[in-house]
């Protein structure tokens, strides 16, 4: 089994550590990695924003990373979902792109949807014990439309006990620009969303977006709470030898 | 009627006001309880959904037919309709009635449309008493403040406010429990009622097949509204039809379901005509103003599908940007994800171009919208729009050419990360985070520290290590 | 001052297309209520309704005869303190013998008669401790009674006084808005509709204020339904 891994601008910069427990995972599970160096940005960032040719430019980057990779694998379901949703639509008028992009689209898995759905696995035998608490980012539940495959990695986490979060499918505040562009409404919401994570008395704060968790992190931090923020590849990664 | 800056002052205030805040907090959490318990109760909800975005499409794609059978029914049943292009052709029409009936006092039942349009503004010059008879509207219009929501404009006001707001009126101290401040309500607006000489409701539904006009209330003002003046006015938006009654039970079985998580509403009026010749009570004129102002600039457009609205509220009740900033801070008669929506398509995206932009598009409002509109997808659509009009800051637009060019050069993209890691790294507290940022991270680390980039990328650790294992 | 036909002309130029008329809604094969329609038997519809009536306020009584009437009707009666009482000149209330009860018990009452003073009855109307009317249809699913007013029913007797008594036939129980809208349909076409038709669910109520909930705004407070069987 062959997959290419996507692993994210922001990973890239800010969060390797998730990338290097993606791969400790994926390759405990037999897969044969490649990471295309052609990749950059899915594009999201000047997207969301209406930029929509700027994204065309960064989405042919993607498209042509990736052309030939069997599978690929992404840390992050709001950028799947993009990829997935968005990409085929962007070129709707160069039909050329439009087919590759579909290709892309077809082939592409966020993490945890790659492992229980395509590799068919949901117990990597890993160890964490702690009270958890999940938090589902808005663009994995409602573009990609995928709450389920990393409940159920979770469940088989030895000595993990998850907690659920209250109103958990709030959005986080981060937004992308909207973070920058709305900050003080972006600030009440993200301290919303904190008060409900402390609210678990969970030790431990999850998730399969780093984006939303540097968006959370960043505020529990500043309030001086001490969760520990992992990405669901890092809780999978526990425990299990390298 | 906003200009720039003031959307992020109204912002600053809302998020500023406890009330506003507690008051939210509640308002969604019981109209979204209300509502998924119906969803759950019906067991199909998706059908009733679906079967609505069905019969709203088909009504746009014939709305000159089904409001020609409207109307020449209405007229048929003793009615008069004004076809309005814009407000102002309401205004005119409405005020010469008033003038025309000697009008004094002037009774309201709940109507968006006519706050669209302002239209108290203009009875009131003509020192026309306007009674708002809706309680929360009622409130509002003591308070002069905007409405802070579609269904329950005074959601934000405290009772110890609303009692504060009645006894100026009564001029004497009330208490603030709630029967006595509803009993104030029922004694002063009585004598208005029976005493108005005209009334005035919007319409939720117009029912094309049998002329008639369908007015949802849980107080019974809208009846009252119109069975003691004189004249009855109706002030509708053009796309409130419904072709016929099996059309009406789609949209009434969501609307009150959607809205608050009732069932049904208290009072479902079914107007379909002035009184007749053996009528005691009702009025003896009946006058439909059905409203265009700006609604058939959208029927051409991509954005057709805002129309299907029913005004049902439940956008607003799952968004997380109204949740924190609540409905005045829009600045517009309609709020939340539809509000900013219809701002820019009924207005101009000039003067609402920050609507758009106070959304993380976490498509919670497309989720639950009662008729299927894809609402994020429009909130974005409306970003290109105001993008390709030159309408975003000069430095975001560069920010954006230079985001693009990296995100397809990674050599270049490289380059910037090992500037940007070791510019930050200058920024950083002792545990390797900043907390005071510079450029736009300055508006981030207001609130939020930010991660110092890592010291060696994922890249490059695949390039060194990653790769030969 | 736009002109019907120009308002419509836009429409249709904004449509892309020539003016159209006669559009008739597409007939779906499948409908949302189909399972619905099946809803519980006769009994159940009662009982559905009686539960869903209460819990929004409203009273519910059933009564077969005269004797269950009167005493219902003066259990009512008492209980709410009525001293006047206006109801329609309806001939399923008057076959209920309901003049005489009411002359029993002592109350003032006034009958909406369109042959009477129409200003007086209004005025009657107005500050009377109840109205007493007879439904047309009731909604099982949300405990909802339908009036198709006119005439010798007047939308005020059940609207005015803060006191709302309603009976309601067994038989003309249905299961839910959807049947209704077909009864109204069925109407409409037979005779028209009357300028007024009401449906009413339970007593007026507002959550306005703190989302605390209001009864009686403006509305009755009170909301009685007796239902006769047969």
């Amino acid at each position: 089994m062959k997959a290419s891994l996507f692993i994210t601008c922001v990973n890239d910069v800010f969060y390797p550590r998730v990338g290097k427990a993606m791969v400790q995972v994926l390759r405990k599970c037999g897969v044969q990695l490649d990471f295309p160096e052609g990749q950059v940005c899915c594009g999201q960032p000047s997207y969301n924003s209406g930029y929509h040719e700027e994204t065309r430019q960064a989405a042919k980057q993607i498209i042509s990373a990736f052309a030939n990779s069997e599978y690929v694998v992404g840390a992050s379901g709001s950028c799947v979902g993009m990829i997935k949703q968005h990409y085929p639509e962007l070129f709707q008028d160069e039909p050329d792109w439009e087919d590759r992009a579909r290709e892309l689209s077809q082939k592409i898995y966020e993490f945890s949807q790659f492992l229980v759905e395509v590799l068919r696995v949901e117990d990597v035998g890993a160890v964490l014990n702690a009270t958890a608490t999940y938090h589902q980012s808005c663009h994995m539940t409602r573009i990609l439309k995928e709450t389920e495959t990393p409940k159920r990695l979770l469940e088989k986490v030895q000595g993990l006990e998850m907690v659920e979060l209250p109103l958990g499918t709030d959005c986080c505040g981060f937004g992308g620009t909207f973070s920058v562009k709305m900050a003080h409404i972006s600030e009440a919401m993200v301290q919303e969303k904190t008060e409900h994570i402390m609210e678990t008395k969970a030790r431990v704060l999850i998730g399969a977006d780093m984006a939303c968790l540097m968006n959370i992190s960043g505020r529990l931090r500043r309030n001086g709470q001490k969760l520990r923020v992992m990405h669901i590849a890092e809780v999978l990664a526990e425990g299990s030898a390298g | 009627m906003a200009h720039e800056p003031a959307f992020q002052e109204r912002v600053k205030k809302a998020l500023q006001n406890e009330n506003m805040k507690k008051a939210l907090r509640n308002v969604q959490a019981t109209f979204r309880n209300g509502r998924d318990r119906q969803v759950e109760i019906m067991g199909n909800w998706d059908e009733w959904v679906d079967r609505a975005k069905e019969i709203r499409a088909h009504v746009l794609e014939n709305l000159d037919s089904y409001l020609d059978q409207f109307s020449t029914n209405v007229e048929k049943n003793g009615g008069k309709v004004f076809f309005a292009a814009t407000g102002q052709e309401a205004i005119e029409y409405i005020t010469n009635l008033a003038r025309e009936k000697n009008c004094k006092t002037f009774v309201k039942s709940k109507s968006m449309v006519s706050e669209e349009i302002h239209l108290n503004h203009a009875l009131e010059e003509m020192g026309i008493d306007v009674a708002e008879t809706d309680l929360g509207e009622y409130i509002i219009q003591l308070a002069h403040e905007p409405p802070a929501h579609i269904v329950g404009p005074a959601l934000h006001k405290t009772r110890e406010e609303i009692s504060e707001l009645f006894s100026q009126l009564a001029g004497k101290k009330l208490s603030k429990d709630t029967p006595t401040l509803t009993r104030f309500v029922r004694k002063t607006l009585r004598p208005k009622f029976l005493n108005a000489e005209i009334g005035m409701t919007g319409c939720n539904f117009a029912v094309a097949s049998t002329g008639s006009v369908v007015v949802v209330t849980n107080e019974g003002n809208a009846d009252m509204s119109t069975i003691s003046p004189k004249a009855h006015i109706v002030l509708m938006g053009m796309e409130r039809i419904v072709p016929d009654w099996k059309s009406l039970d789609v949209c009434q079985t969501l609307l009150p379901r959607a809205a608050t998580g009732q069932a049904m509403n208290v009072y479902t009026n079914v107007i379909s005509g002035p009184k007749q010749a053996a009528d005691i009570d009702g009025p003896e004129e009946w006058h439909v103003v059905i409203l265009d102002n700006g609604r058939s600039n959208i029927l051409g457009t991509k954005y057709r599908e805002v129309l299907h609205c029913i005004r049902c509220g439940a956008c607003l009740n799952y968004c997380p940007t109204y949740r924190q900033i609540g409905g005045q801070a829009y600045g517009f008669a309609y709020s939340g994800p539809i509000g900013a929506i219809l701002a820019c398509l009924l207005d101009d995206i000039k003067v609402w171009k920050d609507l758009p932009f106070a959304c993380t598009l976490c498509g919670a409002c497309t989720e639950n919208c009662s008729v299927g509109i894809p609402l994020d997808q429009f909130i974005l659509q409306l970003r290109v729009e105001a993008v390709q009009k030159g309408l975003t800051p000069w430095s975001e637009r560069v920010a954006m050419k230079a985001f693009s060019t990296a995100a397809s050069n990674p050599g270049l993209y490289e380059l910037g990360l090992k500037i940007g890691r070791s510019v930050l790294r200058g920024r950083a507290n002792q545990d390797g985070v900043i907390e005071k940022g510079p450029g736009p991270l300055a508006a981030w680390t207001q609130h939020k520290d930010f991660p110092l980039p890592a010291e060696q990328s994922f890249r490059d650790w695949w390039r060194k290590e990653g790769g030969n294992q | 001052m736009a002109t019907k036909e120009q308002f419509l002309d836009r429409i249709a130029n904004r449509l892309g297309r020539e003016r159209r008329t006669g559009a008739r809604v597409p007939e779906w094969k499948n409908n949302p209520w189909d399972n619905l329609r099946d809803g519980p038997g006769n009994e159940g519809q009662v009982e559905l309704f009686r539960k869903s009536l209460e819990a929004l306020g409203g009273r519910f009584y059933q009564a077969s005869g005269a004797e269950e009437i009167k005493e219902v009707l003066k259990e009512i009666l008492e209980k709410e303190q009525v001293k006047s009482l206006v109801y329609n000149k309806d001939q399923r209330l008057l076959d209920l013998g309901l003049a005489h009860y009411l002359d029993e018990m002592g109350i003032e009452t006034r009958v909406w008669d369109p042959a009477g003073n129409h200003e007086e009855l209004k005025t009657f109307a107005e500050q009377a401790d109840a109205g007493i009317v007879f439904a047309d249809l009731g909604l099982a699913e949300t405990a909802t009674v339908l009036f198709y007013n006119g005439g010798p029913k007047g939308r005020s007797v059940s609207l005015l006084p803060p006191v709302f008594i309603t009976f309601l036939r067994k038989r003309d129980m249905v299961p839910r808005l959807t049947q209704a809208v077909a009864h109204l349909e069925e109407r409409a076409q037979k005779e028209g509709l009357p300028a007024y038709t009401n449906f009413v669910t339970g007593p007026s109520r507002s959550g306005d204020i703190e989302m605390d909930l209001s009864i009686g705004v403006h509305g009755p407070a009170s909301a009685y339904v007796i239902l006769l069987d047969p």
